[in-house]
């Protein structure tokens, strides 16, 4: 049915040469602008309304293919691509193309899972924007299609070794340090919101009554829901505003949640683990559109937390509080010289950060599958304690609640035939 | 502005809770589900158990009839009965409630049969979904076959999964349509359903892909062992490529859960005929995961095959191999794959060191460590990579020796192993190398030394400063600062002054961390401050930015010296260091420089310096914003407005809203305006209202842009949709001319006595006077004029908030004085505060003319001569707070008519701006009326009869005492005492005897008052004067009161009769006779005491305590606040005695 695949030999090539090296060193890559064209990684994207198209332009990959159930998210794509990309409707038709190496899927979270599952049986490396998954079953199943198929994952959230980390004015490898130096003592409550920095951006909710309109002509309705049950089209549950609806995303918790709690479990060392308990205080929840809460305090087997702020009604909190000292947004903390006495202790394992990199030299990327999981489980575990209007107990190793039929029946819902993961 | 909403919610909820406690309901079914209703969404937990506890108590009927109430899609609002639907089924699916859940389940299946609209139908199964057992399999089951609803049904079963569940699913197969086909087949396919099979296995084949799909899904999620001929075909059919049948991933899930289900040896069998098709290339991945899942049958003994597999001729396998490798550790594995190193080709090896350095394998740390010399270049730094990883500080050695050798790639790998090293050695040993290696390696370890902050070798890296090789000096230099202390700082102070330029800011940011050892930053500038004295005028400049990171009052001023004396590179750079400045204090340095400031370059760094300062600052939002409109006044560029409008928005007041809100119409700040508007609008539902607010919400949602704009723009329309009614704040100043003000006649008595002529007559003139004295200009009121003169609204106004900006312009002389009048009177104060003579250094804000209560303010909290201050001003009654500049200056004090003393404040009149006869202006002038009840009026038959006003919700001119802690509010009294005390006593100023005291009051849940009659003003009035009980005694606190303490009694003296107070939160009425020793308490209508005190006063009390206070013949009355809630209104009282 396929072709000979030429582009697994320049793979295969470049790979012998990559062999060497987890960290690829500049050298071997060249420098700026080193690679022509006809040895970038080509790409795939799913998914290109406003997402998407934000994508297009990445260093070291050329965009050969695009996908998305709306005529008119295709045709903007298009023209802003040129150079003859293909275009398609259909996902399943994309990930079939043999020149394609790399899939990127930016769709709504509802859709990620079984995207990432079908691009890694399809044989494609993965590039999925957070939240990974729309709910923990489903990022057990990309977890073990990546790791089955021995595909290269990254999902795109990059805290944890890219970038000022919102509030705290530094990026994450000096806290690591900090953690992992034991300045702070242990175990360690971490606390993430309004005063430390993050927005839960609670406007990102949904309505609770949307009258039926008409589908417009250019959206494929139906696809677009996908595994999600079908409920009647209004334009609030689509496009910029599917974040207000638990059948596809869940607020601000879901949207930003990963951004950043994926680098606190990433410094507390948890990336292996989760935590036993998730605790909600919270307004009750509408069972379709997303609403507010106040707090979510979750407690791993060892006695750390992370507690989400919702209100942030709690003034100069702590991010990290430890039994020996407190670390405040922009580095500061009640320890005497701190950043002195920091930098005394060796720094943290280096990371392979530059997804081409991986994907050459077959190397796991920074954050991936198993460790994306976990981040993600985070908030899939309060987003169904917030559904529930309950506090949960979880098992860490199971990966599943404690004797609570309900709660596990979220873990992985059903899905919409024809769409299995 | 929260207390009466948690009040409100608090009331709710045990409102609520006192109802679920009721004995006997008499409730219809339909009044207990609008009660139900009313409740939801529950804000909280408790609210939300409370109300399913209540729709519990509705039963199965009643359940059935809310669910009777959902209206066709799209036509009704149905997410309250959503909310209780979904409440109720998360409710009862906590595994300690299944008897509730067995109810639900019963309720909601019967309530099902009885929808006929298609989306409520799917609502109910979807609960279903989510807390369904067998008892749930009979209702759903006869949706299995309709068309519409057969999805949602079979999701249900697949969900409940037990047998039954399975069955049902399996039944309907055969009747149904193709597309509910495979919806069935997918849940028979999750549950995994044996019994299925023959009827899934027949029809495989199917034209239909989705149904061919979800078969074959099926089949290898049932996985028995027949089914291995259907699914090998349909692989080999797609030629194990991914197809839209998903045949090659239907095969290997198939053998995957062989696997689970113990039959290793057919999943084996599979697996090896997967891998053996799916040989070439563009297969390599099933090819992958065949071999995961051989792996995973064989544990450790299928690290052979993995040891093979490492050496295959496609490298995303090999790869994938040695991933799946590093999970066994034995030294048995090792010493497999140590064996396979020998024999490798370079590009394999590689991979195979990496692993096992990953892995960290000690038995493979001799063998690894020969490869260090291999003859491959990237086998070497593999191996640099993993002996570091597994050997730490035991392959230092090794490490000095590459080091030494110099080889750029092994360097580098070096370095980078060396910055994740465990250990303490390490340092001292590198530093000890430095002399020996060249210079490439001497720069490695200057960086890791850098990186692990060795103070202590400072001296070994100190003569590379002067290395012949350019790079190694570069990195000598730059690593500096994180290896200086104390004892190096004054070799770098001399090293600064004579250090070429490149490495000035390397010598600078060393002598900065150096500093940090000096804990007193006055010592670190004295320090510093020295050097600058003694360097030559040309060095100067190359001391200031060290002031910057110091940033105490001493070096500050040395900065600003600087900037007025110092040459050209002393101003600069002392520019530079306060512009880069990092404590607070520079905020008024940075201020002049700003004004003053000749260049756009000087502008841009001191406006950014300023704003970043006052973002640091822990100033009052109401002073940041002043600081904030200062520096938007010098501002030239968008990116400074919108870093200016961006700090505004942190500070969340009625002023910053609208002050961002001038910017929604500039093309360039509107988006950032429109941010600010838009956060603050929404962060207080309850005090962000009116007309000012909906207009720039409206103005915002048009021009809000971006991908979350959608979202934004509904919360507005939310917030607007939920505003409070009322007109909130009202500009009081168009900013052009002074529509709405007029000039000042007299004072508010003498205008009452004037007649309407000579009023107007008067009026006239005054506003002439006005005309002359104040004038508009770039928005702000001014006083021009000489001697006094107010300016006056036309309008009077009674209770009010009121923001405005105030400031005293410098003359030269200490003359500044202004005020603002309130209901006519003097006033709040303004005035300057080197007026030491006259008392001015107390500050502005102080109700300067009262004589009784306090007249200074709390704190001194003014802005310097020429800036702005900003006031707001709250009124209630005749109580005054002031908040200056943010800072709570006058606390809920009585403003006291000036005019008169022994007249209360007058209950509405006009506000004044005052001129004393200096130079003030105003601007952004706004005001919001609290609404509040007319005062009130005794009755004609009380005013015939005597009675005299006590308290008419205007003033509390008639009392003495705790006037603090009894505040009024919307023309009530209310006692707030302060968390923890009990003595909140207010007095009548009058004495009386005999007397007839009527009054309202109501209570808070579990409240106590007391209400003293015949009372000194000093001890306790229980038993000094004697205490009428004001009680909630029906609260659960009181259940073992002593009869002489029931609202009513003669506190421990008489008991009154209980039971006639109304429910907690509604109004009593009272009327207490005093006559003699007859005291008679009537409450609601009822005589609930009508007693003698004779006996008491010769013969004791009950409480066997001494009552002094008995034998008093008058006194004042007075209410006896005991920590609680207590709200009182309408308050009169008919002295007998005149």
């Amino acid at each position: 049915m396929n072709p000979k695949n030429n582009r697994r030999d320049f793979l295969k090539k470049s790979a012998v040469a990559l062999a060497a090296f987890s960290i690829v060193p500049r050298y071997v890559l060249g420098g700026p602008g080193y690679l022509a064209p006809s040895d970038q990684l080509t790409k795939a994207i799913i998914g290109v309304g406003g997402m998407g198209r934000g994508h297009i332009k990445y260093e070291g990959t050329r965009v050969v293919a695009i996908c998305d159930v709306d005529k008119n998210h295709l045709k903007r794509a298009e023209d802003m691509i040129g150079n003859g990309v293909k275009t398609f409707h259909d996902y399943r038709e994309l990930i079939q193309l043999p020149e394609v190496d790399i899939v990127h899927i930016a769709t709504p979270p509802h859709w990620h899972g079984i995207m990432s599952v079908d691009a890694a049986k399809a044989g494609k490396d993965i590039w999925c924007e957070k939240p990974m998954t729309h709910t923990i079953g489903e990022g057990k199943r990309v977890k073990e299609a990546v790791r089955q198929y021995g595909r290269i994952f990254r999902l795109n959230t990059w805290f944890r070794f890219q970038s000022n980390f919102y509030g705290m004015g530094t990026p994450v490898k000096p806290i690591k340090k900090l953690v992992e130096s034991g300045l702070l003592g242990w175990p360690l409550t971490v606390t993430v919101g309004k005063h430390t920095g993050f927005d839960w951006k609670f406007y990102w909710v949904g309505k609770e009554h949307l009258d039926p309109m008409p589908v417009p002509p250019e959206l494929d309705y139906d696809r677009w829901l996908g595994p999600a049950q079908y409920k009647p089209y209004n334009p609030h549950r689509v496009h910029q505003t599917f974040r207000g609806y638990w059948d596809y995303d869940g607020g601000g918790l879901s949207d930003m949640g990963q951004h950043y709690l994926d680098p606190v479990q990433y410094f507390l060392g948890k990336d292996g683990d989760s935590p036993v308990s998730v605790e909600i205080d919270a307004p009750q929840q509408h069972p379709d559109a997303v609403g507010t809460w106040r707090k979510i305090t979750y407690t791993y087997a060892d006695g750390c937390k992370i507690i989400l702020d919702g209100e942030g009604t709690v003034d100069n909190v702590p991010y990290i509080q430890g039994t020996k000292g407190k670390l405040y947004p922009g580095f500061r903390s009640d320890i005497v010289d701190l950043e002195k006495k920091l930098t005394e202790f060796p720094d943290p394992e280096p990371q392979v950060t530059v997804f081409s990199d991986a994907v050459k030299s077959r190397s796991t990327f920074a954050l991936n599958e198993e460790n994306g999981y976990r981040s993600c489980t985070l908030v899939n575990m309060a987003l169904v304690a917030l559904r529930l209007g309950r506090s949960l107990k979880f098992d860490p190793v199971k990966q599943e609640f404690i004797g609570d039929d309900a709660a596990n029946r979220l873990i992985h819902p059903p899905m919409r035939a024809p769409y299995i993961i | 502005m929260k207390r009466p909403i948690a009040l409100l919610i608090c009331l709710l909820f045990m409102g609520s809770a006192t109802m679920a406690q009721r004995s006997n309901d008499v409730r219809t079914v339909s009044t207990k589900i609008a009660d139900l209703l009313a409740q939801l969404p529950a804000v909280n937990a408790n609210q939300l158990n409370s109300a399913m506890e209540e729709m519990a108590g509705l039963k199965e009927e009643g359940i059935v009839e809310l669910i009777g109430m959902f209206s066709p899609s799209g036509t009704v609002d149905n997410s309250k009965l959503e909310y209780a639907i979904a409440g109720f089924a998360g409710y009862v699916s906590h595994p300690e409630r299944e008897n509730l859940r067995l109810l639900a389940v019963k309720a909601f299946c019967s309530g099902l049969s009885k929808l006929k609209d298609e989306k409520n139908q799917a609502f109910i199964i979807t609960q279903l979904e989510l807390i369904g057992k067998d008892d749930a399999v009979s209702c759903l089951q006869g949706y299995l076959t309709n068309e519409r609803l057969c999805g949602y049904a079979a999701r249900s079963l697949a969900g409940i999964n037990t047998r039954g569940a399975n069955e049902a699913l399996l039944a309907a197969l055969a009747s149904a349509n193709n597309a509910c086909k495979v919806s069935i087949v997918e849940a028979l396919g999750n549950t995994r359903f044996s019994d299925a099979l023959p009827a899934v296995t027949s029809l495989v084949g199917s034209d239909d892909d989705n149904l061919q799909k979800t078969t074959l899904f099926a089949l290898a999620s049932i996985a028995d062992p027949s089914s291995r001929q259907v699914l090998e075909h349909a692989a080999s059919q797609a030629g194990y490529t991914f197809d839209d049948h998903y045949a090659v991933a239907a095969y290997l899930l198939y053998a995957q859960n062989l696997l689970q289900a113990d039959k290793a040896d057919l999943a084996g069998k599979v697996a090896k005929n997967i891998m053996k098709k799916s040989k070439s290339d563009d297969l390599v991945h099933t090819r992958t995961a065949a071999m995961t899942l051989l792996n995973e049958i064989n544990g450790e003994k299928g690290v052979e095959a993995l040891v093979k597999a490492s050496g295959d001729k496609n490298p995303e396998y090999r790869a994938s191999a040695l991933k799946l490798a590093s999970a066994y550790s034995s030294p048995a594995t090792t010493a497999l794959w140590l064996k396979k190193l020998n024999k490798s080709k370079p590009e394999v090896k590689t991979k195979i060191v990496e692993m096992l350095g990953h892995s960290a394998k000690q038995e493979a740390l001799p063998a690894l460590r020969d490869l260090l010399k291999d003859k491959d270049a990237g086998v070497r730094v593999a191996a640099i990579d993993a002996v570091g990883k597994i050997g730490q500080e035991q392959v230092l050695d090794d490490y000095l020796a590459i080091l030494k050798g110099g080889d750029p790639v092994e360097v580098e790998a070096v370095k980078n192993a060396l910055l994740i090293m465990k250990g303490t050695e390490l340092t001292h040993t590198l530093a000890q190398s430095l002399p020996q290696v060249p210079s490439i390696a001497q720069i490695a370890i200057i960086e890791v030394l850098a990186a692990r902050g060795a103070q202590s070798e400072f001296d070994s890296v100190y003569p590379l400063l002067n290395s012949n090789d350019t790079e190694v000096r570069k990195a000598s230099f730059s690593a500096l600062q994180h290896l200086s202390g104390n004892e190096q700082l004054s070799a770098l102070f001399g090293l600064l002054e004579n250090v070429e330029q490149g490495f000035v800011p390397d010598v600078q940011a060393a002598i900065a961390y150096a500093l940090i050892d000096i804990k007193e930053k006055d010592g670190q500038a004295r320090l510093v401050l020295d050097y600058i004295d003694k360097a030559p005028a040309n060095k100067k400049a190359l001391f200031y930015p060290l002031l910057s990171t110091i940033g105490s009052q001493s070096a500050l001023e040395a900065v600003s010296l600087a900037l007025r004396d110092g040459n050209t590179s002393a101003k600069n750079a002392a520019l530079d260091a306060l512009t880069s400045w990092t404590s607070v204090n520079a905020i008024d340095t940075l201020y002049t420089v700003i004004k003053n400031s000749g260049n756009a370059e000087q502008l841009d760094k001191s406006i950014k310096g300023f704003v970043r300062l006052v973002g640091l600052s822990d100033f009052p939002a109401a002073q940041k914003l002043l600081l904030m409109k200062d520096a938007m006044e010098y501002a030239k560029t968008a990116e400074q407005k919108k870093l200016i409008l961006a700090e505004v928005g942190n500070n969340k007041t009625f002023s910053s809203l609208v002050f961002a809100g001038n910017y929604l119409d500039d093309a360039e700040l509107q988006q950032q305006a429109a941010n600010v508007v838009m956060e603050i609008a929404l962060s207080d539902k309850s005090y962000y209202f009116g007309n000012i607010v909906r207009d720039l919400l409206t103005k915002t949602m048009s021009v809000m842009k971006g991908g979350d704009s959608e979202y934004l723009r509904e919360a507005m329309r939310k917030h607007l949709a939920e505003m409070p009614k009322g007109e909130g704040f009202v500009s009081m100043f168009n900013g052009k001319d002074l529509t709405g003000w007029k000039g000042l006649v007299a004072n508010p008595i003498e205008r009452a006595k004037m007649d309407a002529k000579t009023l107007a007559a008067a009026q006239e003139k005054a506003d002439e006077q006005m005309r002359k004295n104040w004038v508009v200009k770039d928005g702000q009121i001014v006083y021009v004029g000489h001697g006094g003169d107010n300016l006056t609204t036309i309008k009077q106004y009674a209770d009010i908030e009121m923001l405005v900006d105030w400031k005293i312009l410098y003359t030269g002389t200490d003359k500044g004085d202004a005020g603002i009048y309130l209901r006519g009177t003097p006033q709040v104060q303004i005035w300057d505060t080197s007026r030491v003579s006259s008392g001015a250094q107390v500050g502005s804000g102080g109700l300067f003319n009262n004589k009784v209560h306090q007249s200074k303010p709390l704190k001194v909290a003014d802005n310097k001569l020429d800036r702005w201050n900003h006031f707001r001003i709250l009124m209630n009654g005749d109580r005054v707070t002031v908040y200056l500049n943010g800072e709570l200056v006058t606390d809920n004090v009585p403003l006291e008519n000036y005019w008169d003393r022994s007249l209360p404040l007058f209950a509405k009149e006009q506000i004044e701006l005052q001129a004393h006869g200096s130079p003030v202006a105003y601007r952004d002038l706004y005001i919001k009326e609290i609404p509040r009840p007319e005062p009130y009026q005794l009755t004609p038959q009380e005013e015939k009869e005597g009675y005299k006003i006590l308290f008419d919700g205007t003033n509390m001119n008639s009392w003495t005492g705790n006037t603090i802690d009894y505040v009024i509010e919307k023309g009530e009294m209310v006692i707030r005492p302060k968390p923890g005390t009990r003595n909140g006593n207010l007095y009548t100023k009058e004495e009386y005897g005999d007397f007839v005291f009527r009054f309202e009051f109501k209570l808070t849940e579990g409240a106590n008052n007391g209400l003293g009659i015949r009372a000194p003003l000093t001890g306790n009035a229980a038993y000094e004067g004697m205490e009428l009980q004001i009680l909630d005694n029906e609260a659960d606190i009181y259940k073992n009161l002593e009869k002489y303490q029931y609202h009513g009694s003669v506190y421990g003296t008489i008991p009154a009769k209980r039971g006639y107070l109304k429910p907690v939160g509604e109004w009593n009425y009272q009327e207490v006779i005093v006559n003699g020793p007859k005291i008679k308490v009537i409450l609601n209508g009822t005589v609930i005491l009508d007693a003698d005190i004779t006996q008491a006063r010769q013969h004791g009390t009950p409480d066997g305590k001494e009552h002094p206070g008995l034998k008093r013949d008058k006194g004042h009355i007075g209410f006896l606040g005991h920590g609680s809630v207590v709200y009182f209104r309408n308050i009169r009282v008919k002295d007998l005695d005149k």
